[in-house]
């Protein structure tokens, strides 16, 4: 900006004396003090005196002569107001580049903005607005705007206390704002800056990572959503890897069949198989208990897998059972006559297999008829035992799903939070599912 | 790749060699064996 440098002009402040730049001479219209405020007619070669304040400037986060490229174009801030709504509290920065003109740097809860001033007016569709084939909703209406301070140059009369009714549309990412007054209506389109963007430009530090409690930019697209669209490939990816691992690994192989055979309410019946040979490393067992004659009782069935050589012991148990009746409703059955148990990381070894076996009958009082169609009841009940090398555990599978859904739904849950707190902010309803999927949109 | 979506890839690697190391082992922490210990065994039927 080597030629506009010359163009940038010094003159005292009639107040305080001190030395104020005029950095867009021959388009500013008012001039204040970045020491005292006060506001001076920059069109009036004496420096005339508009309104007179004595009271220190903020320390702004972009101190006012400062440039910065945005967007490919170099900036200079020459004016900064604060305004208020009543609630809520932002600052302005005015920028300024003689090729393009004046834009808007709008900081509020550590968020930027930049904003540019329409030439023509937005498109109206029903309560929407359109610009540029992008549409806008509704958000806030009918607030009331005012300047609380201010400081630099402006290229028109701005003063402390201008009062603007406004109105604001948005779309994930943009603000379209309506600023009126007696004279006048203006539309201003904002863009939602990423930190490291802003921060490249001016140097400013970067808005603090958006907490539940905090509250964002009406625009402010969720930092959550960009994070779910490019992880849900990653985790289809990993699901389908899963599902390859599941089908190539826990194969039962080279089953082995044992039977026992045991009375109801006789003694219990123990026997022992084997050798049963595991040759690699650890691995799972797979037992397939089966009493297909088991009727109005159940069969108990420990398994015990014991190691010839050390005689570490490892145990499971199952319970097959089988009743069956006739009441008002008609004929009822309960129970499972088959139970399939796994035995997890078995040391390569050469194993026993212990079956304790009892068989009972059941002799407690229901409120219905036994089924009497059969006479087996008493009569002795075949265990048979299926023993298989390898098991396929459908749990493992599915605490590995859980593990890998987990971050994705928990910035799910934050992204839920975030847009509750954004449409919290809105005028009318509260926010909904729509609103949610809505925020995922892409600016 | 963003460095979001670098570091949850590293997480569902992670998952994905727990579960192929589970695996090999033939371990699963919801394996039957050892249940016989303490185990609360309820009989009869629940028909009312």
């Amino acid at each position: 900006m080597s030629p506009e440098d010359n163009s940038v002009r010094t003159l005292s402040c009639p107040a305080c004396g001190g030395t104020i730049a005029m950095r867009a001479a021959g388009y500013t219209v008012t001039l204040a003090c970045e020491y005292c405020g006060t506001l001076i007619d920059a069109t009036d070669p004496d420096a005339r005196i508009i309104t007179r304040y004595h009271e220190t400037q903020a320390s702004l986060a972009i101190p006012l002569g400062t440039r910065g490229t945005l967007r490919g174009v170099e900036w200079e801030a020459i004016g900064w107001l604060q305004r208020s709504d009543g609630w809520a509290i932002w600052e302005e920065y005015l920028l300024f580049n003689p090729y393009a003109g004046y834009r808007w740097l709008i900081a509020q809860n550590g968020q930027w903005t930049l904003g540019m001033m329409l030439t023509a007016a937005p498109q109206r569709d029903g309560s929407d607005m359109i610009v540029a084939g992008r549409r806008f909703s509704p958000f806030y209406s009918g607030n009331t705007a005012r300047v609380t301070r201010v400081a630099g140059e402006f290229y028109w009369r701005v003063k402390v206390g201008e009062q603007v009714r406004a109105s604001d549309y948005v779309r994930p990412g943009f603000m379209l704002s309506l600023e009126q007054d007696e004279q006048e209506k203006s539309w201003t389109i904002g863009e939602w800056l990423a930190p490291r963007e802003i921060r490249a430009a001016f140097d400013v530090a970067p808005p603090p990572m958006w907490m539940p409690g905090m509250t964002p930019l009406a625009h402010q697209p969720s930092p959550y959503a960009r994070r779910i669209k490019g992880w849900w490939p990653i985790a289809a990816l990993s699901f389908l890897a899963l599902l390859l691992l599941l089908t190539l690994f826990g194969r039962a192989m080279q089953p082995q069949t044992f039977a026992v055979t045991a009375v109801p309410d006789g003694p219990a019946v123990s026997q022992t198989f084997g050798p049963i040979v595991l040759p690699l490393g650890r691995q799972a067992m797979t037992v397939e208990a089966t009493t297909p004659g088991v009727e109005q009782g159940w069969v108990d069935v420990d398994v015990a897998f014991v190691d010839r050589k050390t005689q570490d012991s490892y145990d499971a148990y199952a319970l097959n059972e089988h009743y069956s009746g006739r009441d008002s409703d008609g004929y009822w059955s309960e129970g499972s006559r088959s139970q399939t148990l796994k035995v997890a990381s078995l040391p390569a070894g050469t194993y026993d297999l212990v079956v304790d076996v009892q068989a009972h009958h059941w002799g407690g009082a229901v409120s219905s008829v036994w089924d009497q169609s059969t006479e087996s009841e008493k009569s002795p009940v075949e265990v048979v035992l299926t023993v298989a090398r390898g098991a396929r555990f459908a749990s493992n599978f599915w605490l590995a799903v859980l593990m890998i859904l987990i971050p994705p739904l928990l910035m799910l849950l934050l992204h839920i939070l975030f847009e509750n707190a954004r449409m919290a902010q809105k005028d009318g309803s509260p926010a909904d599912a729509d609103d949610w999927l809505q925020g995922m949109q892409s600016p | 790749m963003s460095r979001s979506s670098f570091l949850y890839a590293l997480w569902c690697m992670a998952v994905l060699g727990l579960y192929l190391f589970a695996a090999s082992q033939g371990y699963s922490p919801f394996a039957d064996g050892g249940r016989t210990a303490g185990a609360y065994r309820a009989y009869g039927p629940h028909h009312k």
